[in-house]
């Protein structure tokens, strides 16, 4: 199956919260989606005063910025979940404000977002969180959703705590669902925001291995993570995005191991 | 004097946009239930059908005292004061424009304002406060056609429904209660009842309660997405859901009845 997104931009694209100052100001940046057989690492961008394309070869991109900076609305805006203030985002070369929720659901079903904090249905339980997309989707039978989500439950040692509402599970078990939720339709494109918090080292293993297991089968084919903390990004070689000055920009040096 | 006009006209101006805000919602929210191929029948009546529970359902037993209290009241006073003055057979007529037409309508409306307006605001405004509106959006799943609409719904055919309940019980269990203090015949009360109903009456019961649902709903569901950020804002859009619900809820009835009687009005004069 051929990759739906292409390409994500930023034209003169600024955003700020009401009564707020702006966090991004007439932004131009052309975002590196990555391809599947691309090998990793290889910055080859053009940069432009420090702002412009990195590698459109890079799989895990990291959104870089001091904490409040805006890496989180970033996330926000590329998966269509916040609107800018004045500017254009491009999602292959179409403008994402002229679209309607119809027209842009096929990007937002290649799209997972593992949010920071919240973000779950607090009338459902674990597994009624996981397995709603699927079956409302239909991206598969009842049946194979329910397989493959208790799969993952099991995977993550979520399984205990399945039928648990949101309210009566520890934080770290909120943020492993989020982060499970995120990756079940198999997103073309994964958006982590902050994904290192509130869960163990052990976790944030499992689930780096889980995401290189989904990026060795061909459908995921970029992730891109905003964290202020380092250590999430140790399980992976990724391109840093800056974030500074309210303006993103890339180096030709990429960072990681 | 131009400072108060200008305070008016902006207060015009700020409640028209509210109005054209709340109807582009309605709008929306059908045309998203309509174009969304994914969101079955199944997943509408579920949510429907938990509203009608909530709605309908549970203010069963605060409907009833209300419509007890009410209907035995207005039958014992009307019953009284127009036997003094000799128009007893008039009874049915009064009971129908007073329960049916107009206290009916009105104290449903103004109850499920009270019990599920504020906790559809309360809800929604949390579900926005928690990030759960997002996630929702962030797995594709339409807030107005997965939230609004099937409150809508299940609002409007709660409302119908209650005060319905309402209107028998006021008639019915009003005149029961009615009877250890006053003596009226049954068939008498049934035939005056059963002959001042028209087919008017049962128009205008089903305008203002269907309109209720919709605007109790609407606005709830409006305010409940006005949250932008924070738990905070969540109680301040629940008062304003709930006093924006009763002031357009008194002013419909109003004016429903007002456009009535002047229509009535004026086929008396033949114009």
């Amino acid at each position: 199956m051929s990759a739906l997104i292409k390409s994500l931009h930023f034209e003169k694209l600024t955003f700020h919260y009401e009564g707020q100052e702006p966090l991004l100001k007439n932004v131009d940046f052309e975002f590196p989606v990555g391809k599947r057989d691309a090998p990793c690492n290889v910055a080859a961008g053009r940069a432009q005063d420090k702002r412009g394309a990195a590698s459109r070869q890079t799989q895990v991109i990291a959104i870089r910025g001091a904490q409040g900076a805006g890496g989180s609305t970033v996330m926000q805006i590329l998966a269509g979940l916040l609107t800018p203030t004045s500017g254009s985002y491009f999602i292959n070369g179409v403008p994402v404000e002229n679209m309607s929720f119809e027209e842009f659901l096929p990007f937002r079903l290649r799209m997972g977002y593992g949010f920071d904090a919240g973000g779950l249905l607090s009338n459902r339980t674990l597994f009624e969180n996981l397995v709603l997309p699927l079956n409302y989707h239909k991206i598969c039978s009842p049946q194979e959703a329910e397989r493959r989500v208790l799969a993952l439950m099991e995977r993550f040692q979520l399984i205990d705590s399945k039928d648990l509402r949101i309210a009566y599970v520890s934080a770290s078990l909120r943020k492993m669902t989020v982060l499970i939720r995120a990756i079940i339709m198999n997103p073309e494109i994964l958006f982590l925001d902050d994904p290192g918090i509130r869960i163990s080292k052990e976790a944030q293993q499992m689930y780096a291995e889980l995401l290189r297991e989904l990026r060795n089968n061909g459908t995921l084919h970029t992730i891109f993570i905003a964290s202020f903390e380092e250590s999430f990004f140790s399980y992976f070689d990724y391109t840093p995005i800056y974030l500074e000055q309210k303006q993103l920009f890339t180096l030709k040096e990429t960072a990681g191991k | 004097m131009i400072t108060y006009i200008d305070k008016i006209g902006r207060l015009l101006t700020s409640n028209i946009q509210y109005l054209i805000r709340v109807l582009l919602m309605i709008y929306l929210s059908i045309r998203a239930t309509v174009l969304d191929q994914h969101q079955g029948l199944r997943t509408i009546i579920g949510v429907v059908s938990a509203q009608i529970y909530f709605t309908g359902w549970q203010a069963i037993p605060l409907i009833s005292v209300l419509a007890l209290a009410s209907g035995s009241i207005t039958i014992l006073q009307s019953s009284s004061e127009l036997s003094l003055l000799g128009g007893s057979e008039m009874i049915g007529n009064l009971l129908v424009v007073i329960m049916m037409r107009e206290i009916g309508p009105l104290l449903t409306a103004l109850v499920v304002v009270a019990r599920s307006g504020s906790a559809v605001a309360t809800e929604v405004g949390n579900m926005r406060a928690n990030r759960e509106i997002e996630a929702l959006e962030s797995i594709g799943i339409n807030t107005l056609s997965f939230i609004v609409f099937p409150r809508l719904i299940g609002g409007v055919i709660s409302v119908i429904c209650l005060c319905f309940y309402f209107v028998v019980i006021a008639l019915i269990g009003g005149f029961f209660l009615t009877r250890i203090i006053d003596e009226m015949p049954l068939n008498f009360y049934l035939d005056s009842l059963v002959q001042a109903l028209t087919v008017e009456d049962f128009f205008l019961f089903l305008i203002k309660t269907g309109f209720s649902g919709i605007i109790i709903f609407s606005i709830s569901c409006y305010q409940g997405l006005a949250v932008k950020r924070s738990y905070h804002e969540v109680p301040q859009v629940t008062t304003k859901a709930v006093v924006d619900s009763i002031i357009v809820v008194t002013l419909f009835n109003m004016s429903v009845t007002v456009l009535f009687y002047l229509e009535q009005l004026m086929r008396l004069r033949g114009v």
